[in-house]
């Protein structure tokens, strides 16, 4: 009885359209919308890249400042800027439209931007150090002339008086966030699928829960032929949903076995959250905005709306996330992506495991034991 | 005003589904108001400061004086721990841009210049902020060294050093622009969202119950015209945005207190009112595309998310690609967006584009209102 069951709430399954769209549909939307808006905006807005500058040049006395611009505009590795040399006027319309970042007066070392923001900072600190390294010229040169040229060759070299620490070979990509929040939220609104078809087993439910329910099928083979058709059909979609983003270019790492598992481990969350909500005693459309809401409140505590939330609950108050199955699902993908242990995420697996099989068991031992009073 | 009265009715049945989406709405509104940042660019030009984490193993002077040296010039931020695993986690959410670990001996080893083996800096590579700090780090560094090679003691050099760090290069702003992002602007922006949301989800139930084929049959043989059947409809989704302006009103003084009053707040929750119109007209005309609610639910999310992402809701609009914005000027929600930067935007007098703006978006449910009325009218005819 229990593959009778179990194809027959596959085909169920498949034809209940509301459910393959909150699980299906909605996510790949979502990601869509997301990719479109924030898809490259590491490598646009964060990454380093030279910052186009206008240099305009009163007269050829201030040689030093000039050559160390041009300097610092010479194409390789070490390139900063994008110098070019304007005059004032067509160095203001070239600011206005933002076609430059700067403009860099020669004769008394001083900008004009149009704010203050990450690209006039560091055309400032440029010239900040043009400025120091003549004052520290002038003032040693007063004692002793070879000294201080000594000093400021030794000032003009590219020697770095520290050692960049890498913490992590996997992506940085901040943004990547909202992706792993997409599939956390789809993994949990497989609890949507879970009321529906654990509400016709339900005599009180539905006409067919009452069928179902006389007939000489055990609640047990019901329950968990259910149960592993809902799974394979999530999991299924979660495996979609990867693809899908894999096609977009999103680096999820190597680890495929370790990701499939996560998903595999998040389908089973949240179908045991759909399996215990469908027991409570009130209408399916109750039970809908429950899950819903639940289900809404803990993405949106992964980072599904905006970025920074799940650091803030970790801050304050970490327990939230270690028992919010949505953090816990977008920290394995973290864990995964950026260390090369697996002690994080299999911390995270194991308390998912945990938390499913106990809701599981409480989901099973309520719809068992629910008897009815003859209809 | 019978078809008001039985929209009032069928409002108060389904009234709980109602409250529950708005308390659901208000909750995420709320956490995502509770962790944004106040930014905003001033009239005069300020250094952008980076945020780091310091650890110091070595604990003496100069580390000390290095320590204040990073201090004064950024946002030092205290991590949960001190290992690397804190540290990465810092910086990929970008709570910090760098960590900088002064090791044991870096005072010891500043006499001979070799300390770049005791100063790490962790950050996520080739980052705008990090190069930015990372100039800073190695101009003070290298000034300490240079002074300390030229045979200046300890005490000195420092001094030197501060001294020569004061130097500044003059900067001027062209344009001075007030606060371009700050509570209030998020508040109102993502009203751009949970409007569109809220109405689809909340007041499109209770519009198709008028679609249903025995109540619509009653009422066509009625004496009612169908203009006043539309017109009372329409009234009762208007009262609804009604309330739920007034309900969202309370919570925005309620969160925002003084920067509302001390902001253009009429004309801002003006611009909420139009865009109310909106929301109100797309569930409008969404209850005459579908009579079932799971599809009502369907169009609700992807609409009013695909607006948001497009519309410079959740992700400012200078941070969108052309073609994305250039799609975005036939969205409401982009004109509802542009229309709370440019009354924030400004502290005086609203420019005429928030006019602009708040015209563009009842022009909108005009033209949305209009669709819904030729829908409704052929399905009608189909179905006779």
């Amino acid at each position: 009885m229990f593959w009778h069951n179990f194809k027959y709430s596959v085909k169920c399954i498949l034809r209940e359209k509301t459910t393959l769209f909150w699980t299906l549909i909605f996510p790949l939307a979502l990601f869509t919308f997301e990719y479109l808006s924030f898809g490259n905006l590491m490598e646009s807005d964060e990454i380093f890249s030279k910052i186009p500058v206008a240099v305009v040049r009163e007269d050829e006395s201030d040689t030093a400042l000039y050559e160390t611009l041009m300097a610092l505009s010479e194409q390789g590795d070490n390139q900063v800027l994008d110098a070019e040399v304007m005059d004032e006027e067509e160095a203001l319309e070239s600011l206005k439209n933002e076609d430059i970042s700067g403009i860099i007066y020669t004769a008394d070392a001083s900008l004009t931007v149009l704010e203050s923001d990450v690209y006039s900072s560091i055309i400032k600190s440029i010239l900040d150090q043009y400025l120091q390294i003549r004052g520290i010229y002038k003032s040693v040169a007063e004692k002793d002339v070879m000294m201080a040229a000594e000093i400021v060759s030794g000032l003009m070299t590219d020697e770095l008086y520290y050692t960049e620490v890498s913490t992590s070979d996997g992506c940085q990509n901040e943004y990547y966030n909202f992706f792993y929040a997409v599939f956390a939220m789809s993994c949990l609104f497989s609890s949507l699928a879970a009321i529906e078809r654990f509400s016709r087993l339900q005599a009180n439910a539905s006409a067919l829960g009452m069928r179902r329910s006389i007939s000489p099928n055990t609640k047990l083979v019901s329950v968990i032929s259910e149960y592993m058709a809902i799974l394979m059909i999530q999991f299924l979609i979660e495996l979609i949903t990867l693809g899908y983003m894999m096609l977009f270019g999103i680096d999820f790492g190597n680890q495929y076995p370790a990701i499939i598992l996560t998903l595999f481990i998040g389908c089973n969350i949240g179908i045991s959250i759909g399996m215990l909500i469908s027991a409570l005693k009130c209408g399916e459309g109750t039970k809908t905005g429950i899950t819903c809401g639940i289900n809404m409140l803990c993405s949106v505590m992964a980072d599904l709306c905006a970025n920074g939330i799940k650091y803030f609950i970790e801050c304050h108050a970490p327990i939230i996330n270690r028992i919010n199955p949505a953090a816990l699902i977008t920290d394995c993908f973290y864990a995964l992506n950026v260390y090369d242990t697996y002690d994080r995420f299999f911390r995270n697996i194991i308390t998912m495991g945990i938390m499913s099989v106990v809701l599981v068991a409480i989901g099973i031992l309520i719809l068992r034991r629910n008897k009815y009073a003859s209809v | 005003m019978q078809v008001f009265k039985s929209y009032m009715k069928v409002l108060g049945k389904n009234k709980g589904n109602f409250i529950l989406y708005c308390g659901i709405f208000m909750t995420i509104m709320i956490i995502i108001f509770a962790i944004s940042s106040n930014n905003g660019s001033a009239a005069s030009y300020t250094d952008v400061k980076c945020s780091i984490a310091i650890f110091d193993y070595d604990n003496s002077d100069a580390s000390h004086a290095l320590t204040d040296f990073i201090s004064e010039n950024n946002n030092v931020k205290e991590l949960t721990g001190s290992d690397m695993e804190d540290i990465q986690d810092g910086l990929y959410i970008r709570y910090i841009d760098c960590a900088v670990i002064i090791k044991e001996k870096y005072s010891e080893n500043l006499a001979s210049g070799n300390i770049n083996q005791y100063i790490e800096i962790c950050a996520v590579e080739d980052r705008n902020m990090v190069t930015l700090f990372e100039m800073s780090l190695n101009s003070y560094l290298s000034y300490l060294t240079a002074y300390v090679n030229a045979g200046y003691d300890e005490n000195e050099a420092y001094a030197k050093t501060v001294d020569t760090i004061s130097t500044n290069a003059d900067v001027a702003v062209l344009q001075a622009s007030v606060f371009e992002a700050d509570k209030l602007n998020i508040f109102f922006t993502y009203i751009g969202y949970v409007f569109v949301v809220l109405t689809i989800t909340g007041v499109s139930p209770i519009l198709i119950v008028f679609n249903r084929k025995e109540l619509r049959d009653r009422i066509s043989c009625s004496s009612y015209k169908y203009t006043n059947i539309t017109k009372e409809i329409f009234l009762g989704t208007f009262v609804t945005g009604v309330i739920l302006c007034l309900v969202f009103t309370l919570l925005a003084f309620a969160l925002l207190r003084g920067e509302l009053l001390d902001a253009n707040a009429p004309v801002l929750l003006l611009n909420m009112c139009c865009y109310m119109v909106v929301s109100v007209s797309i569930a409008f005309l969404v209850s005459k595309i579908t009579n079932k609610k799971e599809v009502l639910s369907f169009i609700g999310n992807i609409a009013s998310l695909g607006m948001a992402f497009m519309s410079g809701i959740f992700v400012s609009v200078e941070f969108l690609g052309k073609g994305v914005v250039a799609a975005a000027h036939f969205l409401p929600s982009y004109w509802y967006a542009r229309g709370v930067r440019e009354i924030i935007g400004t502290s005086s007098q609203v420019s005429k584009d928030a006019w602009l703006c708040m015209g563009m978006e009842l022009l909108f449910a005009a033209a949305i209102v209009t669709v819904a009325v030729v829908v409704d009218r052929t399905n009608v005819l189909r179905k006779a």
